[in-house]
């Protein structure tokens, strides 16, 4: 038998009570008056054997009650019977998390990391359930509750240390908020599976270096379940070590290589020891020394901007196909050498460099690596740079009138589509006998139509066009090319007329889930009352199939009108934004809804810059339709598909290289900034985002002794025994009542004196 | 004291009947139920009187002494008509003492007379007893006065016989118990004091106090000529330590608290208290005072019963004495 309170065995002390009470029954209770003393001795308090022997049956009543009442009190309760339900019990669910980001690299943490884990595995139950996931800024599974179910109890710690083994830090920066509400999810979703004799709640163990870079914002969003609860197992938060970062400043489009200059913020840590530090151009083909380095000071906790100049490329090595080949082969940054030896190795290059230099002509920078020396952590010492291209796209008019021509279309076309760092717009205008595609120009990324009153075999040529994909953009200036748009648009009639409005017209609905205007749903943008439309055309169709109308005016007739044609589009704008018909032109919204019938359908603008585990829109292919092949940073060709938009294999930083049939363009993946944040997080931030902290770390033993109390508490409450001893209790009690008053009555005494 | 009762042949029969044991009996606890003093010694006495008048023998008397041949120059007052009508002859009554007895009740008050195993304490009995001896000498016309006294003397009544005496005297019994402790001492040295003419003197004390100066004053009383009773009142539970459970005895009068077992303490307790009734006897004895124990337990009638028959035992007593000092001896 075990007790769940056994301090109250202690009440059976109380036992003694009536013993004494017993004994010391002669010893009088009051004082009896009488009349003089002159006779009478002292006698001592006796204690008769025979006093003892006459109440023996009450002063075991007595004493039995108390015990039983003490044992009731103990909560006692049979341990054996159930011990075997106990062995079978319902294990933790422990999720470990794991942080495979960038800044695990730094130096021994990622052994600190495996260490941690085995040690949390090593303290894992049998019984345990347990998930392995990793996490950058995605969440990766490595191995989830359902897997380690299905092994068996003994076998899953083995299980998930096979799987460990696997994993490797990325490049990545942290999304640590999207990790754990990931971890939260899938211990929540455990636990909904499981049916019966399940110990609710989870716990997760974090095994991060909770650096400050990492994002939190999923949290925010997330109701932290009460049941779950965060260990934190941080690794390399030693002191002492300088961290410094280098990256880009996304100046927009005020850097190029235009200029020739780049601007760089370089970073350093709080806790850092160091404060000058050595910026270092590395070429595309590994060698430093294209331009001379240059210092920087930054204090420990501040960053500083540097403009530099990009490094002038000698043109032979840039043509020399192998050399570019080695010289991705020699510097993948995964393998790249701490920055101390790479100092060393730099500075002789360096030499190489000088003396080659003066032969050398120069060509545009293609893309190349900035060094950051004098640091500790060499992971985020490397920024590739690889300055954008200007894109270049044409869009074909159709119209007559002239460029200069303000009361026209064109003269506001050329102003929307000026040209900017990253695209090049050529605008030109067909006469109607000439062939669409010129020849010094690439295809045509949109049609403008400004009068569809065109003779037959142009209207052909549209058609064809839309057909292989085109886009076109229909301006109805008059009310009498209903047949022309007719056929255009596949439909066997449409009517169009005048609309006679006395005074103007505006935009009364407007589709803003669809892509044109998705960029204006935002309450601050979504206001187009100020544009008015003095003359618009109506438009009237019987067969809306494959029309959208995606704004109509306040009068009811339709603004806008976009028609699919096969893989091309088609829009119908039936005013056009010449001064005559509207103020459209001189609107803001003008721009940006031109801008969306170039960039729409997944076409985008190329950023600044890129960053791991980015997209990046494949732009020149959207001319030549053949394939393109992406070289990453370590040599590996990407062959991609003919629909594929963009190219998300960007796990590593570096210059990736990307080859069509008839052009090559560079692009650069850096790390994320965040990443070189690496002094610790405070965890009361995790907290405030309420997430539930794990106390201090519980030993085995005290965390059995934990189960073995929580155990008794159960066991104790099956069985209530307590009840029982309490139910006899009474009855002990109400015999000594009976007693005790019989014995009363016979000696004649009240019942109080009998004791 | 004057008598009315005449024939001494009728004493001792007259003494049987009116043994303990007779129904017409009143039960101390039925009269102490009688609050007024004077009303419960009244119902003791009459009770008394109606047991006598049942009885044909009379002659009891306190004073009693002898009948005499009349001789010329006696004074024919006392002359005996009826014995003249039946015998032919003149006799003429003699008396010890011709004049009025005064009778001195000395009634001890201190606490130790509070005590009581039953529904009355001993005090309460004696001063019942003491109200009965003085409503009985009152219906008689003799003097009575009363001196209630504890540590000192507490109320002094001399003895007189006049209307309303009696009443007085029965408040002054009624009075609380007040005293610490007993001093017989003082009691009697004011007795010895203040009276001058001889009498009776009735003491009626638990008596419950050194004893070793008792017998020098009740020697000073005797010695005055005074004629001592001594009434010594008891409880039952006093007697034989009647208490089963072991207790703190509290003493009534000092104050003190002892604890004793009476199944230990009962043997040495009866043999003590024995040894000091027998000295108080012996004394008693030694001086001429006749010493009645009463239990409260005891009818009053008995009580009074138990007076009288001291009074007679006495006159008997002084009777032979006279004879043997009127023979030339002495005694002690």
């Amino acid at each position: 038998m075990s007790f769940l309170t056994p301090l109250y065995i202690a009440g059976m002390l109380a036992v003694s009570l009536p013993i004494v009470l017993h004994l010391i029954r002669r010893t009088p209770k009051g004082r009896l008056p009488f009349s003089s003393l002159m006779f009478l001795t002292p006698s001592p308090p006796r204690l008769t054997r025979r006093s003892r022997l006459d109440q023996l049956l009450l002063l075991l009543l007595r004493g039995l009650a108390l015990t039983l009442l003490a044992l009731a009190f103990a909560r006692p309760f049979w341990r054996a019977s159930t011990e075997s339900q106990v062995d079978t019990a319902p294990g933790r669910r422990v999720a470990v998390l794991l942080d495979t980001s960038a800044s695990m690299r730094r130096t021994g943490v990622w052994e600190d990391a495996l260490r941690q884990a085995n040690e949390v595995l090593d303290e894992l139950r049998p019984a345990d359930r347990v998930a392995l996931i990793t996490f950058d800024d995605r969440v990766r599974t490595l191995v989830d509750f359902e897997e380690t179910d299905r092994v068996e109890p003994g076998r899953r710690a083995e299980l998930v240390r096979q799987r460990l083994a696997q994993a490797a830090p990325t490049w990545a920066e942290t999304d640590l908020g999207l990790a754990l509400v990931a971890a939260a999810e899938a211990l929540a979703e455990a636990e909904s599976r499981q049916e019966a004799k399940v110990v609710t709640g989870g716990q997760i163990m974090l095994i991060s270096d909770l650096q400050q870079g990492s994002r939190l914002e999923s949290l925010d969003a997330f109701a932290w379940p009460q049941e779950i609860q965060l260990s934190l197992h941080p690794v390399g938060q030693e002191s002492g070590r300088t961290n410094a970062g280098i990256h880009l400043v996304a100046g927009g489009d005020d850097h190029d290589a235009a200029d020739g200059r780049i601007r760089v913020r370089v970073v350093n840590a709080p806790d850092a020891t160091r404060e000058q530090f050595r910026l270092q151009w590395i070429g595309e083909d590994g060698r430093a020394g294209l331009r001379e380095g240059e210092d920087v000071y930054v204090p420990p906790g501040e960053s500083r901007t540097v403009q530099l100049d990009l490094p002038v490329v000698p043109s032979v090595a840039a043509d020399d196909p192998n050399s570019d080949a080695d010289a991705v082969a020699q510097s993948p940054p995964a393998e790249q050498p701490p920055a101390e030896q790479s100092s060393t190795g730099a500075a002789q290059v360096d030499e190489e460099a000088n003396e080659q230099q003066v032969a050398l002509q120069t060509a545009p920078f293609e893309a190349g690596s900035l060094q950051l020396l004098g640091d500790d952590e060499a992971f985020d010492n490397t920024l590739h740079v690889a300055p954008r291209r200007q894109a270049e796209l044409s869009i074909a008019y159709l119209g007559d009138d002239a460029a200069d021509d303000t009361q026209g279309l064109r003269y506001y076309l050329d102003i929307a589509f000026s040209e900017t760092p990253s695209r090049k717009i050529n605008i030109r205008t067909y006469t109607p006998g000439e062939p669409l595609t010129a020849p010094e120009l690439p295809p045509p990324r949109l049609v403008v139509l400004p009068d569809p009153a065109v003779p037959q075999d142009r209207l052909d040529q549209l058609r064809e066009y839309l057909g292989q994909g085109g886009r076109m953009l229909v301006v109805l200036r008059t009310a009498d090319s209903a047949e022309q748009v007719a056929r255009l648009v596949g439909k066997p009639e449409m009517k169009i007329a005048e609309a006679d409005d006395q005074s103007y017209a505006m935009l009364g609905s407007i589709d803003f889930g669809h892509a044109m205007f998705s960029a204006f749903a935002d309450p601050r943008f979504s206001d187009f009352t100020k544009i008015q439309f003095w003359k618009h055309r109506r438009v009237q169709l019987d067969d809306w199939d494959g029309a959208h109308v995606l704004a109509r005016f306040d009068n009811g007739d339709p603004a806008m009108i976009e028609f699919r044609q096969g893989e091309g589009t088609l829009w119908l704008w039936t005013s056009g934004w010449n001064p005559g018909d509207s103020q459209l032109a001189r609107s803001s919204k003008f721009v940006p809804l031109l801008g969306r019938m170039l960039l729409s359908r997944g076409w985008t603008d190329a950023a600044a810059q890129y960053f791991v585990h980015d997209a990046v829109p494949l732009r020149a292919r959207a001319a030549a339709a053949d394939e393109v092949t992406v070289r990453d940073p370590d040599g590996t060709d990407h062959l991609l598909r003919e629909a594929a938009q963009s190219f998300d294999a960007t796990g590593t930083p570096g210059v990736y290289t990307l080859a069509s049939a008839d052009q090559t363009e560079s692009f650069a993946i850096n790390l994320a900034a965040s990443e070189s944040l690496t002094s610790p997080l405070d965890s009361a931030q995790l907290e405030q985002r309420g997430v539930l902290l794990a106390g201090k770390q519980l030993t085995a033993e005290v965390e059995a002794q934990q189960r073995r109390q929580m155990r008794d508490v159960e066991l104790e409450g099956q069985q209530k025994m307590w009840r029982h001893l309490i139910l006899i209790a009474l009855v002990a009690l109400i015999g000594e009542t009976w007693l005790a008053g019989r014995r009363a009555r016979a000696s004649g005494l009240p019942p109080g004196e009998s004791s | 004291m004057a008598t009315n009762l005449a024939n001494s042949n009728g004493k001792r029969r007259n003494r049987r009947r009116v043994s303990p044991g007779s129904a017409a009996l009143i039960d101390p606890h039925a009269l102490m139920r009688i609050k007024d003093l004077q009303m419960r010694a009244k119902v003791v006495v009459e009770g008394f009187f109606s047991g006598l008048h049942r009885s044909p023998y009379h002659g009891f008397s306190v004073e009693f002494s002898e009948y005499r041949q009349y001789t010329p120059g006696d004074d024919p007052r006392y002359l005996d008509w009826k014995l003249y009508a039946r015998s032919d002859r003149y006799y003429v009554k003699r008396f010890e003492d011709e004049t009025n007895l005064r009778c001195y009740l000395l009634v001890d008050q201190s606490r130790s007379m509070g005590f009581g195993s039953g529904s009355f304490s001993k005090a309460e009995y004696a001063r019942t007893l003491a109200a009965t001896l003085a409503y009985f000498l009152a219906t008689q016309r003799d003097a009575v006065g009363l001196l209630t006294f504890d540590a000192e003397i507490a109320e002094y009544l001399p003895p007189r016989y006049r209307p309303g005496h009696l009443h007085r005297l029965m408040l002054c019994l009624e009075q609380e118990l007040a005293g610490t402790s007993t001093d017989l001492a003082a009691p009697f040295e004011q007795i010895a004091r203040t009276v001058s003419k001889r009498g009776v003197v009735v003491l009626i004390s638990d008596l419950l106090a050194p004893v070793d100066m008792l017998g020098t004053h009740l020697g000073y009383l005797r010695m005055r000529g005074h004629e001592v009773i001594v009434m010594r009142i008891l409880d039952p539970a006093e007697r034989e330590l009647q208490f089963d459970a072991p207790a703190m005895f509290h003493d009534l009068e000092s104050g003190r608290d002892l604890y004793v077992d009476p199944a230990t303490a009962r043997e040495t307790y009866r043999q003590r208290f024995a040894e000091h009734e027998s000295v108080v006897s012996k004394m008693c004895a030694n001086l001429g005072i006749e010493y009645v124990a009463l239990s409260t337990q005891r009818p009053l009638e008995l009580a009074l019963f138990d007076f009288l028959q001291t009074r007679l035992r006495r006159g008997k007593t002084v009777a032979r004495k006279g004879a043997m000092r009127a023979a030339g001896g002495s005694t002690a």
